[in-house]
């Protein structure tokens, strides 16, 4: 009955509402750059996504170099983290006895075959065909809507952002801005189709009202809600949940059917961490001080409302015994990490072609499955950004160094940049074999034409220039400059 | 299922401890010193700006007049009102259901705490109501203690008691939604405007 590997097939999903031709193609794309090809091929969009990220990371930066204690709270926060790492069975233990003090219903899943099962018995259960969800990235991680709607319940995703980009049949490109990859214009001509607004309609106030008015009476017709879950908290048996836009309140308040979804690593010992991380996460993500909804659910509201909370593995405690990787888990998805990603504002979610896109999903796609997203830790220029702007100090750059040694190890980073690293590794053993290799590379590479580097299989040189090769190494520069001041 | 699913999470979870390192003991300290920082009306003045919603200060007398002066209040037809001194208008405050309350103009309520580092106010709904008005109103209103201004989110959390409800929420601003292209829209799904009252 357990599936080993559970995430959907993304690459085959969106082939499929295109067509079985594309599907095709699809399938065969399993390198990020190649998947990267088509978005970076529109040279004006990308420079387009490039600066809307970057402008999100910039308010980060504010918003953080307005807090005093800025790096004590990161170190604070990566703390907590890592001591409830090392605790997860007391902590869980101690929330499942407090959330059912507290009149909650705590279901496990051990994967998403077993999630969606859950979810979908006290759906039916209820006689719910109609059903509002809130952002969660675990939902999405678990193929939730497709599990339902091929049992008859429709199923809403009310964010803004993924409500659009579940009307175009795709998934979100972001985990904070699901619809970043997305023009105002492509936005207007959506909702003409989808919500009948009027056509050529791309005034941002105007298409929210839009999509307010749309999805307002979706919320009054919802029989249940479903949401994801920032943080659980061990001592209290609770939940928060946080938004800005009101979608995950909503969903909750009107229908009397609360069903949550909380991934294993989201707990925290105590209240009182609750504000470290909250201090961090609105400005992390967006450059807000706090989001507007900051929600905390102890138990059901009143005496004819249900809530159930389903705690989720999926992957989670593989990843947890792992030596190296298991830091990841601190991860609080504030998507700074994709902001600041140079290679993640120039290529776009879709092309790491899984859930979790940027560095972090980089770091846990292949956990999952090493063979197919082999290619995700080459997604990087190891500059280090993203370690450096993650509020829980997830040591990212290194654990993307890390995987790769693993997958070189494993057989599965490709066999032609296994080929290259055993060359270069013969040829940088040997100093005199190395010295000729490089005055070879400087009369050979000096007598082709330009763009040389990017016939090679080396998808990234592409679109760049090689500065022009010197006549001279380092070495011998060296050498005669030594000379010269003796 | 759900014994045997349960059984395995936490069997997996403790063996997971056997293969990680064991990770650095954490330095005994329960609860996070922030260093001083202003709990001043101006502090929270300028993050409420931010956050887009607006600041009234007044005497707690002078509230139904303050109230009076928020555009569009004075005309309201649907008002629900938390406050003894501020009469609902075209709302009963026992309705049968949430979903009464979706043509609502107005939501007048009564916050518990400020928060000057980010202009949030800690509410904690005594109905599942009243906290359908706070999401179906089109512009919310929160009338606040000055005195209950706190310089940040620690201090908040040491003086509510964040889980003696079952619900409880920071409200920071109006709903607002940035999906399309980065653009600022006030109004997602929940209010399009606020205003917080300090009274003193």
């Amino acid at each position: 009955m357990r599936e080993a590997v559970t995430e959907p097939d993304l690459d085959s999903m969106r082939g499929a509402q295109r067509g079985g031709v594309q599907r095709a193609e699809r399938s065969e794309l399993r390198e990020h750059a190649q998947r990267a090809a088509a978005f970076v091929a529109d040279e004006a969009r990308t420079r387009w996504h490039d600066q809307a990220l970057w402008f999100v990371r910039t308010k980060r930066d504010r918003a953080a170099d307005a807090v005093p204690d800025w790096e004590a709270l990161r170190s604070e926060a990566a703390a907590i983290k890592r001591e409830a790492l090392t605790q997860l069975p007391e902590l869980w233990e101690r929330f499942e006895v407090q959330a059912q003090k507290r009149g909650a219903v705590v279901h496990w899943a051990r994967d998403a075959t077993e999630h969606n099962a859950i979810v979908h018995e006290l759906l039916r259960r209820h006689g719910a065909r109609r059903v509002v969800k809130s952002k969660s990235m675990l939902t999405e991680e678990c193929g939730l809507n497709e599990h339902l709607e091929a049992r008859g319940i429709a199923v809403i995703d009310t964010d803004l952002g993924e409500r659009i980009v579940q009307l175009r049949h795709e998934p979100p490109s972001h985990i904070v801005m699901p619809a970043i990859h997305l023009k105002k214009e492509e936005i207007g001509e959506l909702f003409a189709r989808e919500m009948g607004s009027a056509p050529g309609l791309s005034d941002p106030t105007a298409l929210t009202r839009v999509a307010r008015r749309d999805l307002r009476a979706r919320f009054l017709a919802a029989q249940a809600g479903i949401t994801g879950a920032n943080f659980a908290v061990a001592e209290s048996g609770g939940f928060v949940v946080v938004t800005n836009e009101g979608n995950a309140d909503l969903g909750t308040t009107l229908p009397r059917l609360h069903i949550a979804s909380i991934g294993l690593e989201k707990i925290v010992p105590r209240v009182t961490d609750l504000p470290v991380f909250l201090r961090l996460l609105a400005r992390s993500a967006t450059g807000q001080a706090l989001s507007v909804y900051t929600s905390h659910y102890h138990g059901p509201m009143a005496a004819d409302r249900e809530q159930h909370i389903v705690v989720v593995d999926n992957g989670r405690s593989r990843l947890l015994a792992h030596p190296s990787f298991w830091e990841a888990l601190a991860c609080i998805r504030c998507g700074a990490c994709l902001n600041t990603c140079p290679v993640y504002r120039r290529s776009g979610g879709h092309s790491y072609g899984v859930t979790v896109a940027g560095p972090i999903g980089s770091v846990l796609a292949p956990a999952r499955d090493p063979k197919k997203h082999a290619s995700l830790p080459y997604a990087c220029s190891l500059c280090g950004s993203c370690s450096d702007v993650c509020p829980v100090k997830v040591p990212l750059h290194h654990q993307l160094l890390t995987w790769r040694g693993e997958l070189a190890a494993r057989g599965a980073s490709g066999s032609l940049r296994a080929v290259f690293a055993r060359i270069a590794r013969r040829v940088m053993e040997r100093p005199a074999l190395f010295a000729f290799a490089g005055g070879a590379a400087r009369v050979v590479g000096r007598a082709l034409p330009a763009p040389w580097l990017a016939r090679l299989t080396v998808p990234w040189t592409r679109g760049r220039e090689l500065p022009e090769l010197p006549r001279e190494s380092f070495h011998t520069l060296y050498a005669k400059r030594r000379r010269a001041s003796e | 299922m759900s014994s045997v699913s349960r059984d395995a999470i936490f069997a997996a979870m403790r063996a997971a401890a056997e293969t990680r390192p064991p990770a650095e003991p954490r330095v005994a300290r329960l609860v996070y010193v922030p260093p001083p920082m202003s709990a001043s009306a101006e502090t929270f003045a300028a993050n409420l700006e931010a956050a887009g919603a607006q600041l009234v200060r007044c005497e707690v007398r002078a509230l139904t007049e303050t109230l009076a002066h928020i555009p569009g209040f004075a005309g309201a037809a649907h008002v629900w009102s938390s406050l003894p001194e501020v009469a609902p208008r075209g709302v009963a405050r026992d309705l049968p259901s949430t979903h009464a309350l979706a043509t609502l103009d107005f939501a007048v309520l009564r916050g518990e705490l400020a928060v000057a580092e980010n202009g949030a106010i800690w509410h904690a709904p005594s109905s599942a109501l009243e906290r359908a008005a706070a999401l179906l109103a089109e512009h919310l209103v929160l009338v606040v203690p000055a005195s209950s201004l706190v310089a940040t989110l620690h201090e908040a959390y040491a003086r509510i008691d964040a889980s003696a409800h079952a619900f409880g929420w920071f409200l920071a601003g109006p709903s607002k939604t940035a999906d399309i292209e980065q653009a600022l829209v006030l109004g997602a799904h929940g209010p399009c405007a606020a205003t917080v009252v300090l009274i003193s």
